[in-house]
């Protein structure tokens, strides 16, 4: 996960889920966060709803859905981890996720993602 | 031709507000849509996307256009069966900062009604401003919502409309005990609570609210309060995995008063998810005092087995107590709703009860489900 390089924090797991469900949607300064995905048949996003949400992305589908009843719309999306290294870097509210070893001093990495097992995927819970 | 108005004017506003809106450098910004677009086209205001169930999003404009639409298909006990696409909604978001927003939800309603039995159809298209609002936020704690908006009681009328609901009929008590919208001013946020286990702290939401002027676009059946006040509180889970919540609520409508309190709670897990609630009305204003209690459960088959996926087995118990002649009746559903997709959901259950009244009866309820 990476921040602007001028953003200093530690986030949980549990925070990253409430950003990226917009249940926390600020800063603890006060100023606005914007989440950024990978589009959603990307390696890197799959692994990030895997290791963030947990294995029932159904639930995932049924909360947006509910909140698209107020109008409110899950993060935006970008093609690339490049692209999303190149935005957070130039946008200091924003959070994304890419490859750890695309990681460079153009941002800042503030929670390391394992996949422990990149292989053992149980598609029965999605 | 008033509803007809406020609604161009609220589309000239989000038009002069979009053309407003700083541009931000183009090759920096991120695709503005909530997922793979369906299709692209594009625009001097960056790119227009359409995504599957999730609206059009215009470019750097800030505007998003979407919503949804319901074919129900019923047969009651002691009437006809009935056909009916009962209205289509649009959905309008406009973002242009990250501190404010403004929305609308326009109903298109009484599109048309097939009458199975007799083959007569009926037609008495509508337009309703069902929400409107704009909303500053001061953070995740404070945020004012100004406009017609849900009314905050408990957990189903947060989000009552039939593609988010797990059946095709609704529990009784909703039609009577309170108003579904405020028109006026609310406060809400959410704070960290403490409390927590593996997941971190808790959440406390918070709603208080009050209808401070008349009801916009207001309904004539039933007639809503003239004014009202209320406020609801919910402690949940970080990941709202489970909550409990209580609202409280007092209208008034020609100087008569009644007052509402309500308990809910809800709590899911692996393929099960459970929520309920229950709601007293006591006062003055007529034919709003209830008792009512119930409980909702969802099995989501497709968990264990992938060829059922989007799969759900729904049940429903409701113990619903007018005051009055009317007797209290015990209803049940039992049905299912299935997603095949995110932007379909189609749905089909039968109500049970022991008792018949202008508000319950039995019969098989069927819905098809459209989010666009």
């Amino acid at each position: 996960m990476i921040v602007h390089a001028d953003r200093n924090l530690q986030l949980t797991r549990t925070e990253l889920a409430q950003i990226y469900l917009k249940r926390r949607r600020f800063w603890e300064n006060g100023e606005p966060i914007v989440p950024v995905n990978r589009n959603s048949v990307s390696a890197a996003r799959e692994l990030f709803v895997r290791q963030v949400f947990g294995d029932d992305s159904r639930r995932l589908e049924v909360y947006w859905n509910r909140q698209y009843f107020e109008g409110v719309l899950p993060p935006a999306t970008l093609a690339s981890d490049e692209a999303v290294k190149r935005f957070v870097a130039s946008e200091r509210l924003a959070i994304g996720y890419i490859a750890s070893d695309l990681v460079d001093e153009s941002v800042k990495a503030v929670l390391r993602i394992r996949d422990p097992s990149p292989v053992s995927e149980n598609p029965s819970h999605r | 031709m008033l509803r007809l108005a406020r609604c161009l004017a609220l589309v000239c506003c989000l038009a002069i507000g979009s053309v407003a809106r700083a541009e931000p450098p183009a090759s920096l910004e991120p695709t503005p849509t909530p997922d793979d677009p369906f299709f692209s086209i594009g625009s001097p205001v960056g790119s227009i996307d359409y995504v599957l169930g999730r609206g059009l999003s215009l470019g750097r404009t800030g505007l998003h256009i979407g919503g949804f639409s319901t074919l129900e298909i019923d047969k009651l006990q002691g009437e006809p069966g009935m056909l009916e696409l009962d209205s289509i909604n649009f959905l309008v978001a406009w973002e242009p900062f990250e501190f404010f927003r403004a929305f609308a939800d326009l109903e298109l309603g009484n599109l048309f009604a097939w009458n199975l039995s007799s083959g007569g159809t009926d037609s008495d298209v509508s337009l309703v401003v069902e929400r409107l609002f704009a909303d500053l936020s001061l953070g995740d704690p404070l945020n004012l919502r100004f406009g017609k908006f849900q009314t905050p009681v408990g957990i189903w009328n947060m989000i009552p409309a039939e593609p988010f609901t797990w059946t095709a009929n609704d529990p009784i008590f909703l039609e009577t005990a309170f108003d579904e919208h405020q028109t006026g001013l609310s406060l809400f946020g959410s704070i960290d609570a403490g409390g927590g286990g593996v997941n971190g702290a808790n959440t406390l939401n918070y709603w208080v609210y009050g209808q401070v002027m008349d009801a916009l676009d207001r309904s004539e059946d039933p007639i809503p309060a003239d004014r009202s006040a209320g406020g609801r509180l919910r402690y949940a889970d970080p990941l709202g995995d489970w909550a409990v919540g209580s609202s409280f609520l007092a209208s008034e409508l020609d100087g008569d008063w009644n007052y509402l309190a309500g308990l809910d709670a809800f709590w899911q897990k692996g393929p099960v998810e459970l929520q309920g609630e229950w709601t007293i009305v006591r006062g003055d204003i007529p034919d709003r005092n209830l008792w009512d209690i119930y409980t909702q459960g969802v099995y989501h088959l497709g968990y264990h087995t992938r060829a059922l996926r989007g799969l759900h087995l729904v049940g429903r118990f409701e113990y619903f107590n007018p005051s009055g002649p009317e007797p209290a009746s015990h209803i049940g559903n039992l049905g299912m709703a299935w997603t095949p997709t995110r932007f379909l959901i189609i749905k089909a259950g039968y109500q049970f009860t022991d008792q018949r009244s202008d508000f319950v009866n039995r019969g098989f309820f069927s819905s098809i489900s459209v989010l666009f």
